[in-house]
């Protein structure tokens, strides 16, 4: 976790895809995850509680809360629920996607879940003005 | 394909019995079902007795569909491998369109003054969960018992007990253990025995009102001479002694044991309950619309305003309170999301059993139901309550309870009129049904919806409760509670 | 008109009839309900939920005469259809409809605004109204932004068929709901029978200047309609093993619906249980808890704002109905006439269609219903010289709604996809344009009835 949470840091990623030893995705783990772990676990919950209006706290209190975490492999935490296109996917729908998620996208291959790389906003309007 | 199962059972059971004549019922598909040995003995009379019925499809016997159906149905929702509402309404259905009633008996048959109070009082709830009054409650007496973690389990189980008393379990666990949950993480203790008196008292406390727990409103709403009043005065001494019995062991399995560091004691006792109200002016309306409401219950029955109308009424003032000051397009977006709040597969799942039983009562199964057991009873009042205790307790820690109420109602009613019973002689045998019905929930994790709703949050939290920890804990304390109401209806009714 | 007529029977009612002394209050009850809802300052179902309370706690009836007044019939019929909707949309068979309809056309705008109407009218002929423009308005959307031509023609006859189509079988529309199931001996196929031809002149002709007036200036470049060519409309089919089952139950549910009268199967009972079967059929294959999840999600879709709009709605008219309000109304209505049937049907014709066009029509016909059997009773009509009167009330309080902007729900729908889409819908614009096609549509039926029944 330590190292996952150190890379998002350095090169200011928002997510990076989790991979299994044979090169499939697994997961995603972004600072979406991060930032949840930081808080009682029920408040990120459906039907939790969304708000907390009542808990005072600082700064001590949340280093504490990720220490629990720092040493767990990042697989654990890593997000099941996220966006990812195919070779084939229509440029529409991909724009769409990263529309949608703010985000980096993985792209999958459709068979069998191997990582291919990953798809940026950046790349398609770079493509374009080209 | 459990549709086209059901209907090829009933169209094989059907063509024979259109083929042999009709003296050897033979309700093959319902093995499992506890209502067989009756048939087999009375089947054969009450075939001859209801033969005549002609309305059904091909000629069918009504009772053997009506009977098939029901058990059917029943079978199904237990499996649990379909969504309950789904089922029932699809019994429903087949019960009309196979002619055992036709849709103004079904309709007649739904009990609308249970379906309007679950609404209007799931309607009021939708609203004043808003307003963040149940955490307020939550915190202010967790600061309140210094934060220690045994008198806040105490203080919770309390809260949770009072307040299911007047509104439905489901929704107080829903608004209570988030809370709970954040408060054991914070004092890093572990949050099973919290849950676990949570779930428990949520049944107990249920269990004091009319309004408490679904087979208490169906009671409350079927039989016309029991009141408000009279569910508070009959069912509330022994649920305080039950609430101090069940203390008892939970203190001795886990509470004298729990300890807090000071330091997490101190995070907690920092907690500010008066930020959790996020909505004074709506909590003021809450309370006031509640107020009114649980006054309409008590004094509107002389009156014969009924509860389901005061719900209503009271859920529909409320919205309009809640919205005042607001632009139109925002009221009508916020009442739609109220009736969003509102449980619709539990009301579905109750107009779907409430013609299903219709259907099985028309056909006369009911009727033999009653007369076997005043005949196994001999009549005797007292062995009667005594049994309808203890096998509602057991039925319903196994399987939902409201299916068995709802069929036990009509079931009684006529062992009530076959024996010629008064009023307040019958009194015994309803309080009964109440009673272990809904303490009978406390059996086991499936024994009620509360308690699934309770073991989904601490899943999602990270802290599953077993079934069978669950059980090995919860089903002699059930037993014991059970114990008590043998003895509290022994020495005040019989 | 109406509200007078109420007050002015509400003090006959109180002062000719002892026994019914409640008559006043019951009457005001309704009228401030009324009142109330259409002023549009608060929730129309909160509201005709209190004032259904008012009337209990009133005593003017008891919680088992309120309830007796609710047609649990219309309730479960709404229901029903509505999970039957909330299933079938996520198929992606009406963008599949509206994308195949622009291919027909080969992307000739007038063309896809013919067909799209038609599409819209035939959907809202067996679905409800609002859930078809819901599901074509945003297709149709798409596919002008690709033509760059101006939508607002496209969403101006989409309002008119949704309308026009609902007219045409009891399932279509509200007021023909409410009617189909208060009145017995009116079928499915009575319906269809009476009602479709009207409805089917009315649409032709409405296109006519539809055409006049947009259609025949609407062009879009030869590149614009390659662009819309190359959608692919299976692609807009989300699932379409889900989509088999939809189909498979709308179709046992159609049947269930024109062979059911007779055999004493209500459309209740037929809808609600095809709602359950699909629903079951929907979730095979899948965990409970996401059997549980969909089945919520399915419930959470059914508008319960009407339908509690409906129940609070039929409460109160049972109230004045006992205060013997309606029984007044209805004897008004034939000493105005002459006791002339064929008078009465002109004028609920006209008026039901001009008070469509200006309020909601479904609390105008919550009321004229009871209003109506008691003139029928009162004029001793069979069965069968009755129906004219219930042509008529269906046709003005159905097509009445394209009358102005507010004329109904389906209309305000639309006007807000538009104003989302960056192209808002002005009252008064719409209001010139449809009103005129409104009255036309209406002198159509009038000459229908006419040649029809009361020549």
């Amino acid at each position: 976790m330590g190292e996952a949470i150190g890379i998002l840091v350095a090169r200011r990623f928002r997510s990076v895809p989790v991979v299994d030893d044979a090169g499939k995705m697994i997961g995603q783990f972004g600072v979406h995850a991060l930032l949840r772990m930081m808080v009682p676990r029920i408040a990120t919950e459906r039907l939790g509680l969304p708000h907390l209006p009542f808990v005072q706290d600082d700064l001590e209190d949340l280093r504490r809360r990720l220490r629990r975490f720092w040493d767990k492999p990042v697989g654990e935490y890593a997000e099941r629920d996220y966006f990812v296109v195919h070779p084939d996917t229509p440029l529409t729908k991909t724009v769409l996607s990263l529309y949608h998620t703010h985000d980096n996208l993985p792209v999958v291959d459709r068979k069998t879940g191997q990582l291919l790389g990953i798809i940026s906003y950046w790349d398609i309007v770079q493509r374009l003005l080209n | 394909m459990p549709v086209l199962l059901a209907l090829l059972i009933l169209f094989v059971l059907g063509s024979r019995r259109a083929r042999e004549p009709p003296v050897d019922p033979q309700p093959a598909p319902i093995v499992h079902s506890p209502l067989v040995p009756v048939l087999l003995q009375h089947g054969a009379t009450a075939v001859a007795e209801h033969g005549d019925v002609s309305s059904v499809i091909f000629g069918w016997s009504a009772i053997a569909v009506a009977t098939t159906l029901f058990g059917l149905t029943y079978a199904l929702i237990m499996t649990e491998r379909f969504n309950r509402a789904n089922v029932a309404m699809l019994a429903a259905g087949l019960m009309v369109l196979l002619g055992v009633i036709n849709q103004h008996q079904a309709v007649v048959g739904v009990d609308f003054n249970t379906i309007g109070l679950l609404i209007g009082m799931m309607l009021i709830v939708a609203v004043t969960r808003e307003t963040g009054v149940f955490q307020y409650l939550a915190i202010w007496s967790a600061k309140k018992v210094k934060a220690k973690p045994w008198g806040i389990l105490l203080m919770l189980a309390v809260v949770t007990a009072v307040t299911s008393a007047f509104l439905d379990n489901v929704t107080t666990v829903l608004l209570i253990v988030p809370v709970t949950l954040v408060l054991t993480e914070e004092l890093e203790v572990p949050p099973y025995p919290f849950l676990f008196a949570e779930i428990l008292f949520s049944n107990i406390g249920g269990t004091a009102t009319l309004i408490g727990d679904p087979p208490n409103i169906m009671i409350g709403s079927q039989v016309e001479y029991i009141t408000f009043l009279d569910f508070m005065v009959n069912l509330g001494p022994v649920v305080i002694v039950v609430m101090i019995a069940t203390i008892f062991p939970i203190w001795l399995i886990w509470g004298r044991k729990m300890t807090a560091s000071d330091e997490a004691r101190q995070r907690v006792m920092e907690f500010d309950e008066k930020a959790a109200i996020t909505d004074k002016p709506l909590l003021v309306k809450c309370l006031v619309v509640l107020g009114l409401v649980t006054f309409g219950f008590i004094v509107g029955h002389p009156y014969g305003f009924e509860p389901a109308t005061v719900a209503i009424t009271g859920g529909a003032l409320l919205m309009i309170l809640s919205n005042l000051g607001r632009k139109i397009d925002e009221k009508n977006e916020r009442t739609h999301h109220f009736f969003g709040h509102v449980e619709w597969t539990t009301i579905f799942f109750f107009v779907g059993l409430f013609i299903v039983v219709a259907g099985v009562e028309h056909a006369g199964l009911l009727n033999m139901l009653a007369d076997e057991i005043v005949e196994r009873t001999e009549g005797d009042r007292a062995a009667i309550s005594i049994a309808v205790l203890w096998v509602s307790a057991i039925a319903s820690a196994i399987v939902d309870n409201i299916p068995f109420v709802a069929t036990m109602i009509p079931t009684l009613k006529t062992v009530i009129a076959d024996l010629g019973m008064s009023q307040s002689d019958s009194m015994a045998l309803w309080w009964s049904l109440a009673l272990g019905a809904c303490m009978g929930g406390n059996g086991s994790l499936v024994g009620a919806s509360a308690n699934l709703i309770v073991a989904g949050f601490a899943e999602r939290a990270g802290q599953r409760i077993k079934f069978t920890t669950f059980m090995l804990h919860a089903f002699p304390m059930m037993l014991m509670s059970i114990a008590i109401c043998h003895v509290y209806i022994t020495w005040r009714y019989l | 008109m109406l509200l007078q007529h109420v007050a002015v029977v509400a003090e006959q009612a109180s002062g000719a009839v002892g026994a019914a002394p409640n008559a006043w209050l019951a009457g005001g009850i309704f009228l401030a309900c009324y009142a109330v809802v259409m002023s549009e300052r608060f929730n129309r179902a909160n509201v005709a939920l209190l004032a259904a309370g008012l009337m209990i706690f009133s005593r003017i009836l008891t919680q088992q005469e309120a309830i007796a007044g609710i047609d649990f019939n219309t309730i479960g019929l709404l229901i029903g259809m509505m999970l039957i909707v909330s299933v079938t949309q996520q198929t992606g068979i009406f963008q599949f409809l509206a994308v195949s309809a622009a291919h027909r056309a080969r992307g000739n705008p007038w063309g896809i605004l013919l067909l799209l109407g038609l599409v819209t009218a035939v959907t809202s002929a067996l679905l409800d109204n609002v859930t078809t423009v819901l599901l074509i308005v945003p297709v149709t959307l798409a596919i002008t932004e690709e033509l760059e031509v101006s939508p607002y023609p496209f969403l101006f006859s989409q309002i008119l068929c949704s309308n026009i189509g609902g007219a045409a079988t009891l399932i279509g529309d509200p007021p023909n709901i409410l009617i189909g199931s208060q009145v017995s001996g009116l079928s499915f196929a009575d319906f269809m029978v009476n009602l479709a031809p009207a409805a089917l002149v009315v649409l032709a002709a409405t296109f006519v200047p539809i055409w006049l007036v947009w259609g025949r200036r609407l062009h879009a470049s030869a590149e614009a309609r390659a662009r819309v060519m190359a959608f692919i409309p299976r692609e807009a089919i989300t699932d379409p093993a889900l989509l088999k089952k939809c189909l498979i139950v709308i179709a046992l549910v159609i049947i269930g619906f024109v062979i059911g009268h007779g055999r004493g199967l209500e459309p209740a009972t037929v809808a609600l249980t095809g709602g359950a079967l699909l629903m079951l059929l929907s979730n095979l294959d899948r965990k409970i808890d996401e059997k549980n999840e969909r089945v919520h999600h399915f419930f959470g879709h059914v508008e319960w704002t009407t339908i509690f709009f409906f129940v609070g709605l039929f409460i109160v008219v049972a109230g004045i109905e006992r205060a013997g309000i309606l029984a007044k109304l209805s004897a008004l209505i034939v000493d105005g006439a002459g006791g002339d049937r064929n008078a009465i049907a002109y004028a609920v014709l006209w008026v039901s269609a001009i008070a469509s066009a200006v309020v909601d029509n479904i609390p105008f016909v919550a009321t004229m219903i009871p209003t109506l059997k008691g003139v029928v009773a009162e004029l001793g009509l069979g069965a069968e010289e009755a129906e004219p009167l219930w042509w008529s009330l269906s046709l003005g309080a159905c097509l009445g709604g394209n009358g102005s902007l507010i004329g109904a729900s389906a209309n305000l729908i639309v006007a807000g996809f538009a104003e989302r889409a960056g192209q808002p819908i002005r009252f008064l614009t719409f209001l010139k344009h449809s009103f005129p096609l409104m009255l036309m549509s209406i002198a159509i039926c009038h000459v229908y009835l006419w040649l029809r029944y009361l020549s």
